[in-house]
């Protein structure tokens, strides 16, 4: 007890937050404790090592990446009504005087969906499309996988498909992107939550692989040439989506 | 003054100003990616959870409680970020070899890489709420007052807990024949 008390009171001195009282029982065990003075030393010397660990510099390539993930984020701007207003914006911003104008276009529109389709929108705020359809996309779009599994959400632009694949329920999923000649490139991922998740470039695709409640996103370039991506979705193993995502020239309009 | 500074960017990025956002990366990118590293051990985790934990508080910036400091809601998000990933991938990692070098004559400069190498080691055999501990004391210097609100526990938990990693950590090293 005294040994690990000793340890104690020496990683306290160390820390520098020792007190009167502890002082002096410091110095009480120091004096009678029969291993005072290695413990003491060894203290000391992995305090001071630690200290002296060097400092990790981020590899360089870490702020292009982040700047790549933010330039696919959604907006932070509050609440889901302004999300979608954020959605309905180009990447470079509407001047902030708009915001209000289409705000009250998206929530006119909602209230026209509801009135015509009998069906609210989906809990997020977006509009839930049919899985297998292969229409073009327009900036973003969500691809809905069912209630209990999640949603695809696809960002194409400037020759890059940002993807977010939102999974609330436990069912493994499997996300591939493919092109047509060239294999596309897997330029950053995120990921958040989700008990499995790996992602890897196999057979000339970027898989993804995940499962549990997480948030996962992907950006892929696709090759110069190409312009285009084929995403497949599978959700235990049954192929649900397949369809091609044009992504436009890289350097195009946003 | 910092965080008045990181105040206005963030007030700046929720009127719609992404570059202010950019300011707030460049500001602290090494540092989270830093931290990031020394609790997952690898570059491309830490690569990951750095771009990870940016993005998570951009998109949630509208959560973010002006009254608190930026940079420590930023850090607990990329700490967490990078918990949870070593928590899923237990056993734990192996190190990246990616240790900076030093530029003292090179026969100490050896020694001391071979020190730090086994302290590395040392630290990456501990559970990884101990090596956040250790990590976020002796690394980055914060008190136990700051490591306690970034993992909501209390500062007498922090003490406790960081009293055993350490133990562990000397233990550790005493078994692999290393005396600090």
């Amino acid at each position: 007890m005294s040994s690990e008390r000793l340890e104690e009171l020496l990683w306290l001195r160390a820390d520098g937050t020792l007190n009167e009282e502890e002082r002096e029982e410091l110095a009480a065990l120091l004096a009678t404790h029969p291993d005072a003075h290695r413990v003491e030393r060894e203290v000391e010397d992995l305090a001071l090592q630690l200290s002296r660990l060097p400092r990790v510099a981020a590899p360089p390539e870490l702020r292009d990446r982040i700047g790549r993930a933010l330039a696919g984020a959604r907006s932070p701007l509050p609440a889901d009504t302004d999300r979608q207003v954020a959605r309905l914006r180009p990447k470079t911003g509407w001047p902030g005087r708009l915001l209000p104008l289409a705000a009250g276009l998206v929530l006119g529109a909602a209230i026209t969906q509801l009135l015509h389709l009998g069906t609210g929108p989906a809990s997020d705020g977006s509009r839930a499309v049919g899985s297998m359809q292969a229409t073009p996309l327009e900036r973003p779009q969500e691809v809905d996988l069912g209630g209990d599994v999640g949603s695809v959400q696809l960002d194409p632009g400037n020759g890059t498909l940002a993807v977010e694949l939102r999974l609330v329920g436990d069912a493994r999923v499997t996300l591939a992107l493919a092109a047509e000649a060239e294999e596309p490139r897997l330029v950053a991922t995120g990921h958040s939550g989700g008990s499995e998740c790996t992602v890897a470039t196999e057979g000339g695709r970027v898989v993804l692989r995940a499962r549990g409640p997480g948030l996962h996103r992907l950006w892929v370039d696709a090759p110069d040439a190409a312009q285009r991506l084929r995403l497949e979705v599978a959700i235990a193993g049954v192929g649900v989506v397949e369809r091609w995502v044009e992504v436009g020239p890289s350097g195009g309009p946003p | 003054m910092t965080s008045d500074r990181d105040a206005m960017l963030v007030a700046a990025c929720l009127r719609g100003d992404r570059s202010a956002f950019d300011e707030l990366v460049n500001r602290y990118q090494h540092v989270l990616y830093h931290a990031a590293y020394s609790i997952t051990g690898s570059v491309d985790d830490a690569m990951d959870v750095t771009q990870s934990a940016f993005l998570n508080a951009y998109e949630k910036l509208h959560t973010f409680d002006p009254a608190g400091r930026f940079f420590s809601w930023l850090y607990r998000i990329a700490v967490n970020q990078a918990l949870n990933l070593v928590r899923r991938r237990r056993p734990a990692v192996d190190l990246d070899e990616c240790l900076p070098g030093t530029e003292r004559d090179p026969e100490q400069a050896a020694d001391e890489a071979e020190v730090n190498r086994r302290l590395h080691h040392a630290l990456m055999a501990l559970e990884p709420e101990q090596r956040a501990l250790v990590t976020l004391k002796h690394l980055e210097g914060l008190s136990y007052r700051e490591i306690g609100a970034l993992l909501e526990v209390s500062e007498q938990t922090v003490k406790s807990r960081l009293f055993s990693a350490r133990r562990r950590l000397r233990s550790i090293l005493a078994a692999e024949g290393v005396t600090p």
